[in-house]
């Protein structure tokens, strides 16, 4: 039996903005997915960490206080220097001009502000079954 | 049976699911009593206007939220739109809405690692009273007015912010502003919450009994409604959960001892002001009938300042939408109209660009012109409380009333002994109150998913190409300087009188006394936000939330 598909979900940065997180991450978790809610305030150390020993598909951020552009490089860094290839979607406030950058260091999905919540479930499934 | 009558839906509703009949007539507020219910602006209860003449006398300040980088590059900013005509008090005098960043916010110095990459991102960047000193040394703190919005710690920054204000030359009694004190918000809304429920409000109530004696003009609370919309619930539960915190305040400081006809008359709010035309401008004005009866029924005030609800709005952000960005100026001056004609004292109205990265310059300019041409062209101001008196809004006005107070007692029912202190601690102990909003914004979502909500640009009307407009960026040098500077100030300081000063703080947070006093004396002697917080926290603890982080250096 194909297992469900595991995501993890955290807010980077001292931020308590998390209404985004928990609307997505209740559209997962109906969507059939399993969902790891992290939570507020992660480091990049700790959401890498936590992605390795929970053995997630897909790592979800969320950004709101535009730290997206110094602090993604650092997550995809950390990853690839533990070996693991996890694929890592953000959503939130990000500018649609740091959307080509932020592709280009590695991150997999830009979703904006006023996504469809679909739109976030069809790309994990497709990037999980890839 | 509303399709028999040719109409586009079955049903009509407000944003907060309010169902709007096709129209209203004498009947529906046959109850109405002019003298007991509504009463002439600027008498009881208020629901007209807390004051006679209203904009006829002073037109509301325009007071945008703004703050980035350093002190000295929100000074820039903050000049350049009072040049514009805003940052203006009612008799045009500096006034000022200052955001922080998020190190602040949560207490940590600019040169704290975990800070690094949020330094004057989304605010200005505050470390001790010297930054004050910085921001405010242009402007009279006596005659303009500063309205500090900080979700941390609010009595160490309002202590900085006294600190400055002594060394510029400035009495106590003459500081005019407030502070945004209010930790049931923070930590229901912004989701900040750096010590117990129990510390916190312990701090908060400090503040307020300090600013009690000593200082008349500053309002020691500006509660902070506006949080609880903009996280996602509806404009009921913004004014219930707005009313019943500043209630559970009134409650804390009664309890100490005060005289409520000493501080209640200096507690403001902040609120928001939403897309939903009808619904928003009934709710101000059912905020201040409610909030008038609550002061003069429930605690017994006599001083008829006490039982003023007075506002500050900004317009509400989630309304906003990324995608075609430059319709959200229609947005902002539609929901403007409804804060204008609801009867506010303040307004910011939010930047177009907002939803994308702090604003522009630019951006700051549409939104003071678009109420300037409110104020001087359009005559929404030449005459008090238009609505008043329309079958439909004074409807509203009851209905938004009956539910808040359906509200207070589901909050009541929280508590063990019938106050809403005691229920709202309860409630927020048990995240009942988050899991409200969290629920609420699940709703909304699937509400703008399903097409039932339209959001212009999102799920309607939507265009493949997108203009995106300039991006404001703020520039890292600012964040190396800031954390150059905190460094040099931290060398340059007698560090014996430091610690001296901690140590004090630490002592006084163990008795029952007011720490005000400890916080100012510790701002002057150079002691930073994080030393502050770091004895509260060694003193009260930390919540679950934060065991076992690797928050600190």
């Amino acid at each position: 039996m194909q297992r469900k598909p595991r995501i993890l979900m955290a807010n980077i940065g001292l931020d308590g903005h998390e209404m985004g997180a928990i609307v997505v991450s209740t559209a997962l978790r109906d969507a059939g997915m399993e969902v790891i809610y992290l939570g507020l305030c992660q480091t990049p150390e700790n959401i890498v960490e936590t992605a390795i020993q929970e053995d997630v598909d897909v790592v979800g951020i969320s950004s709101m206080s535009g730290v997206h552009d110094e602090v993604m490089p650092i997550i995809v860094n950390l990853l690839k220097e533990k070996g693991v290839n996890i694929p890592i979607i953000i959503g939130g406030i990000i500018p649609k001009e740091d959307i080509p950058q932020l592709k280009q260091v590695g991150v997999k999905g830009v979703f904006s502000p006023g996504t469809p919540t679909k739109q976030i479930i069809e790309f994990i499934q497709s990037i999980v079954e890839e | 049976m509303a399709k028999e009558k040719g109409e586009r839906k079955e049903e009509f509703t407000t944003a907060s699911g309010i169902v709007l009949k096709r129209v209203y007539a004498p009947e529906d507020i046959k109850d109405l009593d002019y003298a007991r219910d509504l009463g002439s602006p600027g008498e009881y209860p208020y629901t007209r206007g807390p004051y006679p003449s209203m904009y006829r006398a002073y037109p509301w300040m325009i007071r945008q939220v703004m703050g980035y980088g350093t002190p000295e590059s929100s000074v820039e900013r903050w000049k350049a739109l009072m040049e514009r005509g805003g940052q203006a008090g009612y008799k045009q005098e500096p006034a000022t809405t200052l955001l922080f960043d998020m190190p602040t916010n949560y207490c940590y110095d600019s040169d704290n690692p975990i800070a690094f990459y949020q330094v004057g991102r989304v605010g200005v960047a505050v470390d001790h009273y010297k930054d004050i000193v910085d921001l405010m040394k242009d402007f009279p703190m006596d005659k303009g007015f500063t309205n500090l919005v900080v979700h941390g710690s609010p009595p160490i920054l309002t202590a900085m912010y006294i600190a400055a204000a002594q060394e510029l030359g400035y009495p106590l009694d003459k500081l005019r502003g407030s502070s945004k004190n209010d930790p049931y918000q923070s930590q229901i809304c912004e989701r900040i919450q750096l010590l117990p429920t129990k510390a916190e409000l312990r701090l908060c109530l400090d503040l307020l009994e300090y600013c009690a004696k000593y200082m008349p003009a500053w309002n020691p609370i500006s509660l902070e409604a506006y949080g609880y919309h903009s996280s996602g619930s509806n404009a009921i539960q913004e004014v219930a959960f707005g009313l019943a915190t500043a209630m559970a305040y009134i409650e804390g400081g009664i309890s100490r001892g005060l005289d409520v006809d000493v501080f209640a008359p200096r507690i403001s709010f902040f609120f928001s002001s939403g897309i939903d035309f009808l619904e928003e401008v009934a709710k101000f004005r059912a905020a201040r009938r409610i909030w008038t009866k609550v002061m003069k029924e429930r605690f017994g005030a006599k001083n008829p300042r006490s039982l003023l609800f007075r506002t500050y709005v900004c317009t509400l952000p989630p309304d906003y939408t990324a995608q075609q960005p430059y319709i959200n100026i229609v947005r902002g001056t539609i929901q403007a109209m409804a804060a204008i004609l609801g009867g506010i004292q303040a307004m910011s109205v939010t930047p177009y660009d907002e939803v994308l990265a702090i604003p522009t310059l630019d951006a700051h300019t549409m939104s003071i012109r678009a109420q300037q041409i409110l104020v001087e062209e359009s005559g929404i101001g030449n005459t008090v409380d238009p609505l008043g008196g329309s079958y439909c809004i004074e409807w509203l006005t009851n209905e938004i009333e009956d539910k808040v107070r359906e509200y207070f007692k589901k909050i009541e029912s929280w508590g063990n002994d019938g106050t809403v202190l005691s229920g709202l601690t309860a409630g927020v102990e048990k995240g009942l109150v988050q899991s409200e909003i969290n629920e609420a914004v699940i709703k909304r979502q699937r509400a703008i998913e399903g097409g039932e909500r339209v959001m212009v640009g999102v799920n309607k009307y939507t265009v493949e190409e997108e203009i995106s407009p300039q991006i404001f960026r703020v520039d890292p040098v600012y964040r190396k300087e800031k954390i150059e500077k905190l460094k040099k100030f931290k060398e340059e300081r007698d560090k014996q009188e430091v610690s001296r000063a901690l140590k004090e703080l630490a002592q006084v947070c163990r008795t029952n006394e007011n720490v005000m006093p400890e916080l100012i004396e510790a701002a002057k002697k150079r002691v930073t936000l994080e030393e502050a917080m770091n004895v509260f926290r060694d003193v009260f603890g930390v919540p679950e939330f934060w065991k076992g982080r690797r928050m600190t250096k």
